[in-house]
């Protein structure tokens, strides 16, 4: 095509110099007819020299035009030129074509009709009923869009609501804002041309359910304006046995921030031979002299020459504590954890020497906090071993394995305190959020899965309710639904929920939001637009023997143009001769 | 005659040129707004970079035509084909008389009265009309299709933000005819008492506030409350209770609203215009001023003193602290600011302290500030600036030098026999003779350069007379020796025993050192030993500081204590001793706000639920009523949506744009909740993971 417009231009230019010479010339005798000559004679040569082929098709079976939401009108009828014949269908409220409503039967009525999917694609439903069926599909061009998104429903107060997006955007620069009651509280911008994976985050300020939004802006045009649910709850307590051998300041920071918090901490610490120091704080009523047993507490805080230094009986208490009850253990260790021991078998270290102070990175809340200048003993990994926190360098600071029901978690931060006294008080709760969350666990007696994330009213929702108990009749709502268990694995039950309007739903333990049916329309679109490419790839209907469409191309004869060309040139050349 | 044409033909072109300049200006005035409103519209632009756009086309274009240049040529030759009147002869108005014939002359004076008679021969006025024209509807236009776009952009936002701009919208009780607000600002203020009508006030702090309130009909009672506290009657001025007043004195910010026979009003604004205290701002001197020995013992303040109503007084308190150890004294002394007026806003102090009449010995040291009040008695001050005189015997001594830790004494000990050599040097002017005093002077000088070189080498510094290395290959065998001709002509940068281990700081207080040593050396080789006293001196204080500076305090580090070893430890019988068991109990923390948190989220429910929750709405609407106490301008608004939103029974009659109102108030207002540290919720315990743990238990043995 470039040739074609070079030729074009030149040939242009020429023309007019052919022209301009042949009105100026002093003889007016056939003026019109030597203009007209000269047009000819270009127009030939252009024809000589770019050969102009015509297309013709020719259709051989008729097919069957598939549309679905979101279809480009534009894309529809360029295909209908060539294919004219094609029967229309809708499997969507398009407002075209002939309805479908029950797609397999659509599919066994017309078994061996080439189709063509237009929009947005086929449903997963609809997939699956097509088998291993051929189709060809024409999807509508998606100019920006979330391709995916993730958040953490339900938080507790204070956390950190983190919204993990990416984003397929074509068009100009987007910008997405997270909103809270009509304030910006984060925001992110995707340049053109660009799929992205970044994250907004807020700390939420409500306690109770609300409905952030996430909204799409490109230039001054809302493109998208979708609701992010979200539940805030007040942490529950913790009950934490510390035992020390010797005083510590960095656990009696804990302990009383801790029980200014209202949790309930008992420490226990040597200062000589046989002689201990007890503390409890906000203990129960009627908490006896000594706990009976290590089941009672939730986490236990030691250091390994005061596990060292327990009877045997006690070790084995706490063992069992831990394996059975599922009892958490965080040990500050250093150098002399104790490669003999059940907490310490796995525990390796090695010292980095840091002069300068590094950051503490702890992935919980994507922050970074500065840690105090000093020598440190860092932990290495080994397998089933997982890193809570690590500094710029990647040297491991904490880690956690599992222990029979319960986990052990290694830190050697034995200076945590120093983290707070700087002023980073956020930063030391955090720290210590991840050792206790990753060490402690509380049992219950049920918890609920729901799918899919995004549900909307009038779609199935699938709960799954994990419980040690028997009932199988829950009330969702206003409504009663019976759970049918699972055959394979006893304590599981199933339901199908399907909720007839959009907002909070709640059992009484779980409580999740189902959007209208408008929602996420974009995102559910380009999932859609996905499993249809996916599946049309995977059984595509174009090879070269199969075309429907057959192209065929032929050129104007280019003796017809020599002809032209030669008769313009010899009328010229004759005028001339007599003028 | 003759010049009268020339000069009627100038000012012609002088007017022609006006006209094009003109006629340009208001053309570029016409594109410049339209073009500005397109850019602004489409693309945000700010209007100004239009405006230089336009200008910077406008003068290209002018450079290229110069508008400002007639040339009465073409002047005279256009006149010619406008009138032919002037019968083609005008440019014979440029000749000069001399140039002329005689019938030249005689169609000059033609053609003049034909000029003459011509009137407005350019027509400019009617000329300027099109451009006028195009000029101010283009103006017009562009500011109508500005104001339309700025009205539609506020039109779409259907929320009012909870910042006010400008006055709140009033609304006041039917009964209310007229009100009339006086207010009274206090006298130091200097400002008039102005009136008002509306009732939303803005006041200075202590202002006195007087409402005259007309009625449209008899009242039985008006109250007013501030605050949301309670209320307070007005006062009947008139029998038929048509008019009532209240007086009342401002303080504090808030709102209050008025309650007509019980009925309250709307909330109307208090806003109090703070009295600020003085600012004192110091330029000269800096915090610490050293006065060595040789400069003069004069500190040189500048500052300029301001506040918002009236200055009332200002001084500058001194005091001098003389001794040391136990036996120090202080002195305090108030001096007055030189050239100050009582009464001004803004005054600029400039006054020089002479420690000397202050009766400052070397040694001592000057602690003083700037102290200012304003008309209402509020005190300002300063931050305190120190001036030190430096004792000269002090720094001679060697008390702590002893502690030295990197440098050597011998080389302090050198500085100091330089000084003392010097000031030998001095006292013996008279009786050595011009030839030994300069000589002494030079030798004093080159030691100064030895002991600078010896402290150069700390910092690197190479050795300066760079014939150190020549005598290493005297011996014609070491020609051939690689390693000699190396170690002679190479520079080891890498040698531990030159490398310095200081940190950029203390490299940098050396090197003034250096420089100061300099600066005497200079002056001993000048033969001028008493000006480079002063720079051996600052040299050996400068050195003094240094080694002083090890002394630094820094925070104590954690340390963790080493577990005793009880093997080790006491060994006598502490069976004994019983340790008390500490058992405490302290109340779950409570949560200010956490009315407002909840209130949140039950304000997004349905409003038929509101009522089961009323006691923590009313609480978070205390939240709200304190915000907007505090901050009326901003938060007025939220309380008064929210009001209304606890008042209504019907859920109907619920704005939605009151509840964002509300939420984004609290929104703003709340603090973020801490962060409590949890644990995680465990896997549930079913009969199958129990039975698949076990199995796991026992293979693990």
């Amino acid at each position: 095509m470039t040739w074609f417009y070079i030729l074009s231009i030149a040939g242009a230019l020429l023309l007019l110099l052919l022209l301009y010479r042949e009105w100026t010339r002093t003889s007016t005798r056939l003026r019109t007819a030597r203009c007209l000559a000269s047009v000819v004679l270009m127009a030939s040569l252009l024809g000589l020299c770019y050969p102009i082929k015509e297309a013709a098709t020719t259709a051989t079976n008729a097919g069957m035009i598939v549309l679905t939401e979101g279809y480009s009108k534009d894309s529809l009828t360029a295909f209908r030129k060539t294919h004219a014949d094609d029967s229309l269908f809708s499997v969507d409220d398009t407002g075209e074509g002939i309805p479908v409503s029950d797609w397999p039967f659509f599919l066994k009525n017309h078994p061996a009709a080439d189709l063509h999917v237009f929009g947005d694609g086929l449903s997963r439903e609809q997939i699956a009923a097509l088998g291993t069926r051929p189709i060809q599909f024409h999807p509508s061009p998606q100019q920006a869009c979330i391709t995916d998104i993730y958040w953490k429903q339900a938080l507790l107060q204070g956390e950190q609501l983190r919204v993990q997006v990416r984003f397929h955007n074509r068009i100009t620069t987007v910008r997405l804002l997270l909103r809270a009651y009509g304030l910006t509280k984060d925001s992110a911008t995707i340049n053109a041309d660009a799929d992205t994976s970044f994250e907004l985050k807020t700390i939420p300020l409500q306690t109770g359910t609300a409905l952030y939004e996430l909204v799409t802006i490109a230039g001054r045009d809302t493109i998208a304006r979708e609701s992010i649910p979200i539940t805030c709850a007040k942490s529950g307590t913790i009950q934490l046995l510390i035992l020390s051998s010797a005083p510590d300041f960095d656990n009696s920071y804990l302990k009383n921030t801790l029980a200014a918090f209202g949790y309930a901490v008992e420490m226990v610490t040597s200062l000589s031979s046989g002689k201990r120091e007890r503390q409890s704080l906000n203990a129960a009523e009627n908490t006896k002299q000594a706990p009976a047993s290590f089941n009672e507490f939730d986490v236990v805080l030691a250091d390994p020459a005061a596990l060292k230094n327990m009877s045997t009986a006690d070790l084995a208490n706490l063992r069992s504590s831990i394996s059975e009850n599922g009892t958490g253990l965080i040990i500050k260790a250093d150098t002399a954890t104790g490669q003999r021991s059940f907490f310490g078998a796995e525990a390796s270290f090695r010292s980095i020497r840091d002069t300068k102070g590094g950051m503490l990175f702890n992935q919980a809340d994507s922050n970074r906090y500065p840690l105090p200048a000093g020598n440190r003993i860092a932990l290495v990994p080994a397998p089933g071993q997982r890193t809570l926190l690590a500094d710029a360098s990647d040297n491991c600071l904490a880690l956690e394995q599992q222990a029979g029901r319960g986990r052990i978690v290694f830190t050697t931060l034995l200076n945590s305190f120093s983290i707070a006294l700087a002023g980073n008080r956020d930063a030391y709760l955090q720290l210590w959020s991840t050792l206790l969350e990753a060490a402690g666990q509380r049992n219950t007696h049920g918890s609920w899965r729901i799918s899919p994330l995004l549900a909307r009213a009038y779609e199935p929702q699938f709960l799954q309710w994990e419980t040690g108990g028997a009932d199988s009749m829950v009330p969702v709502g206003t409504v009663m639904l019976a759970f049918s268990k699972d055959t394979r694995l006893p304590g599981i039950q199933h339901a199908v929920y399907w909720p007839e309007a959009p907002g909070w739903h709640a059992t009484e333990m779980s409580a999740w939001y189902v959007f209208p049916q408008q929602a996420w329309q974009q995102l559910r679109s380009y999932q859609q637009r996905s499993a249809t490419l996916a599946y049309a790839n995977k059984f595509s209907v174009i090879t070269a023997e199969d075309s429907r469409i057959k192209q065929k191309t032929s050129s104007y004869s280019q003796l017809l143009f020599l002809i032209l060309f030669l008769g313009a040139a010899a009328f010229l050349w004759m005028e001339q001769k007599q003028g | 005659m003759a010049e009268q044409g020339a000069t009627i033909l100038s000012t012609l072109c002088r007017s022609w040129s006006r006209y094009r300049v003109l006629r340009d200006l208001l053309y570029t005035l016409a594109i410049c707004a339209v073009v500005s409103v397109f850019v602004r519209h489409f693309s945000g632009l700010p209007v100004w970079i239009t405006v230089v756009v336009c200008l910077f086309v406008l003068t290209a274009w002018w450079m290229l035509r110069k508008p400002w240049k007639t040339n009465p040529q073409l002047l005279s030759r256009w006149l010619d084909q406008q009138y032919p009147l002037l019968e083609e002869s005008s440019q014979l108005l440029l000749l000069v008389p001399a140039q002329k014939s005689t019938l030249q002359q005689l169609q000059y004076q033609r053609t003049l009265q034909a000029l003459e008679q011509i009137n407005d021969p350019l027509q400019i006025k009617r000329r300027l009309r099109w451009p006028i024209g195009i000029s101010v509807i283009a103006v017009a236009a562009s500011l109508v299709f500005t104001r339309l776009s700025f009205t539609a952009n506020n039109s779409k936002s259907p929320v009012p933000s909870t910042i006010a701009s400008g006055k709140l919208p009033e609304k006041r009780p039917p009964e209310i005819a007229r009100v009339q607000l006086s207010i009274q600002p206090p006298g130091y203020t200097q400002r008039p008492v102005r009136e008002q009508r509306e009732l939303s006030v803005r006041a200075e702090t202590g202002s006195v506030l007087h409402w005259t309130i007309h009625s449209n009909r008899p009242i039985a009672q008006l109250q007013i409350a501030f605050n949301g506290q309670k209320p307070l009657a007005m006062h009947p001025s008139t029998k038929d209770s048509l008019q009532w007043e209240y007086t009342y004195t401002t303080d504090s910010s808030g709102f209050y609203q008025l309650l007509v026979a019980g009925k309250p009003s709307d909330l109307y604004q208090l806003d109090i215009i703070p009295d600020l205290v003085p600012k004192i701002t110091v330029s000269s001197p800096g915090a610490v001023t050293i006065i060595d020995y040789g400069e003069p013992p004069i500190v040189a303040i500048a500052a300029t003193i301001s506040d918002d109503y009236a200055l009332q007084d200002a001084a500058i308190v001194a005091t001098i602290a003389s001794g040391s150890g136990e036996a120090v004294k202080f002195k305090e002394t108030l001096l007055p600011a030189a050239g100050f007026k009582q009464g001004s806003r803004v005054f600029e102090l400039r006054q020089r302290l002479s420690l000397q009449q202050l009766g400052m010995q070397p040694g001592d040291e000057l602690y003083f500030y700037i102290r200012a009040n304003d008309s209402r008695r509020q005190e300002s001050r300063s931050d305190v600036l120190i001036a030190r005189l430096t004792d000269t015997a002090q720094l001679m001594s060697i008390d702590g030098f002893a502690n030295t830790l990197n440098l050597k004494p011998d080389y302090f000990r050198s500085q100091r026999q330089i000084i003392i050599e010097t000031e030998q040097l001095l006292r013996d002017k008279g009786a050595i003779g011009t030839d030994s005093f300069n000589n002494k002077s030079n030798s004093l000088g080159t030691d100064q350069k030895l002991l600078r070189l010896r402290y150069g080498k700390f910092l690197g510094d190479e050795a300066e007379s760079g014939d150190e290395h020549g005598d290493e290959l005297d011996n014609p065998a070491d020609f051939s020796n690689a390693d000699k001709v190396r170690d002679a002509f190479t520079d080891k940068h890498d040698n531990a025993e030159d490398a310095t281990f200081y940190d950029p700081e203390t490299k940098k207080q050396l090197r003034a050192v250096l420089g100061q040593m300099w600066d005497a050396e200079l002056k001993l080789r000048l033969f001028t030993p008493q000006e480079a006293l002063p720079f051996e001196y600052k040299a050996l204080r400068l050195l003094k500081d240094l080694q002083q500076q090890s002394r630094v305090y820094v925070a104590k580090a954690s340390f963790k204590v080493h577990p005793p070893d009880p093997s080790k430890r006491l060994s006598g019988d502490l069976s004994k001793i019983d340790l008390p068991y500490i058992k405490k109990q302290s109340p779950a923390p409570t949560d200010p706000n956490e009315a407002g948190r909840m209130a949140l989220s039950i304000l997004s429910d349905s409003a038929n639920t509101w009522k089961s929750e009323e006691p923590v709405l009313r609480e978070a609407l205390q939240l709200v009523e304190q915000a907007a106490i505090k901050n009326p301008a901003r938060y007025l608004n939220a309380l008064s949506a929210f009001r209304r939103l606890m008042n209504t029974t019907e859920p109907n009659n619920i704005h939605a744009a009151d509840i964002i109102l509300v939420q984004q108030c609290l929104q703003q207002v709340l603090p973020k909740p801490q962060r409590q540290p949890s644990i995680r919720m465990a896997p549930v315990r079913t009969e199958t993971s129990n039975q698949y743990f076990r199995k796991l238990q026992e293979a693990k043995l």
